[in-house]
């Protein structure tokens, strides 16, 4: 299973030709695992607050599927911020087995770690949702549509502050590498993390408050977010796992050929 | 790449330093390049950070590394200086041996008992 898995990794990153190595392998598992993890924590917070909410039978009319679903990502961020977190330790686990280990020689700068594409997406992520949710929360002539902007500049704040928190681990992370290969693999493992912490949680709840807003320029505004931001990410998702120029060079054809 | 490996009989801050050492005086780390922290290249390669920051002093005592406060640690202009000092020195001699009419293989005797003489081990 760890070797199909690292197989078919090593495919996606355009080292086809490359084998795999019980590192990866034991690096893919301990992620695999951490991501199932992950998973079962968001189900289980889910379950927790279906309940909680069933139990206070609060009202909020016309608003409560909009903070239920932004309870419910707050909940999927930190359930992911967990796996990360556990997938670090094991990692750090697999890093101290390690007979040989190699380092860059040089500082390497937040911005190299993580990847152009990944600022990209995060500036448009969180700089446009400020933008979106400023313009309905100041310019909405309805006070529902006033309180949809303020809920999407909360909303962009907090998984703002839950993807520098997820940030903060993956670039703190200490390199596991024992060859120049698996240095390069170090690094594209480090940027799907980064990527995957900017999961754009905003844009989905764009997407509900679009459909809850109560004027077309507020519904324009919050669907050309969502629209804009889905495509941001999905280049961005495509730029890290599929671009050669975005790879490491151990990790271009010529270097593997 | 600085690659430290347990089953070495050489001491890890002496593989860090070596390496180091050797890649700045090949200039594949050229001078004003910033050099990771002694905590990140430490939790990198899995060594104490007395260990990685013992290695730093001796690069820094050597002149080929500088810190610059909290700017972080830096491949130092003062080893090219250095080396260049000593390119300097070696054409002058060049030219004195030649003027002199001494066979260059002897030349080559006389500075390396000259190297001798001052404690400097020769390579093999």
């Amino acid at each position: 299973m760890g070797e199909m898995r690292a197989r078919r990794w090593l495919d996606r990153h355009g080292a086809a030709d490359r084998p795999t190595t019980p590192l990866l392998q034991a690096r893919l598992d301990a992620r695999h695992r951490a991501e199932t993890l992950s998973w079962v924590l968001m189900g289980v917070l889910l379950a927790i607050f279906v309940v909680v909410v069933e139990l206070s039978n609060v009202p909020r009319p016309g608003r409560e599927s909009l903070y239920q679903l932004g309870v419910f990502y707050v909940a999927l961020a930190l359930a992911f911020i967990v796996g990360l977190w556990i997938q670090g330790r094991r990692e750090r686990r697999i890093g101290r087995e390690l007979t040989r280990r190699v380092a860059h020689p040089q500082a390497v700068r937040v911005s190299a770690v993580v990847g152009r594409w990944f600022i990209v997406a995060t500036t448009v992520i969180v700089g446009a949702g400020l933008l979106a949710g400023l313009a309905a929360a100041t310019g909405a002539a309805d006070p529902r549509d006033r309180e949809l902007g303020r809920f999407m500049l909360a909303a962009v704040g907090v998984f703002t502050l839950i993807g520098l928190a997820g940030l903060t681990q993956v670039v703190r992370r200490p390199a596991i590498a024992d060859d120049e290969a698996s240095l390069g693999g170090d690094l594209l493992l480090r940027r799907e993390d980064a990527l995957r912490v900017v999961t754009p949680y905003p844009t989905m709840l764009a997407v509900v408050a679009a459909v809850q807003s109560r004027s077309l320029a507020v519904l324009l505004v919050f669907l050309g977010y969502a629209l804009t931001t889905t495509a941001v990410h999905f280049l961005a998702y495509w730029a890290v796992t599929h671009a050669p120029a975005a790879r490491p060079v151990a990790f271009r054809r010529e270097a593997t050929a | 790449m600085l690659t430290i490996s347990a089953d070495s009989p050489v001491p890890p801050y002496e593989q860090v330093r070596a390496q180091l050492a050797q890649q700045i005086i090949e200039q594949k780390l050229v001078v004003g390049t910033r050099l990771p922290t002694v905590r990140r290249l430490a939790a990198d390669l899995g060594l104490a950070t007395n260990t990685v920051a013992r290695a730093y002093r001796e690069l820094e005592e050597a002149g080929l590394i500088e810190t610059r406060g909290r700017a972080g640690t830096f491949v130092s202009a003062a080893g090219e200086r250095s080396r260049e000092r000593a390119r300097e020195a070696a054409r002058q001699y060049a030219q004195t041996v030649r003027s002199l009419g001494i066979d260059p293989a002897e030349a080559l005797r006389i500075v390396q008992a000259a190297l001798k003489a001052t404690g400097s081990r020769l390579p093999e």
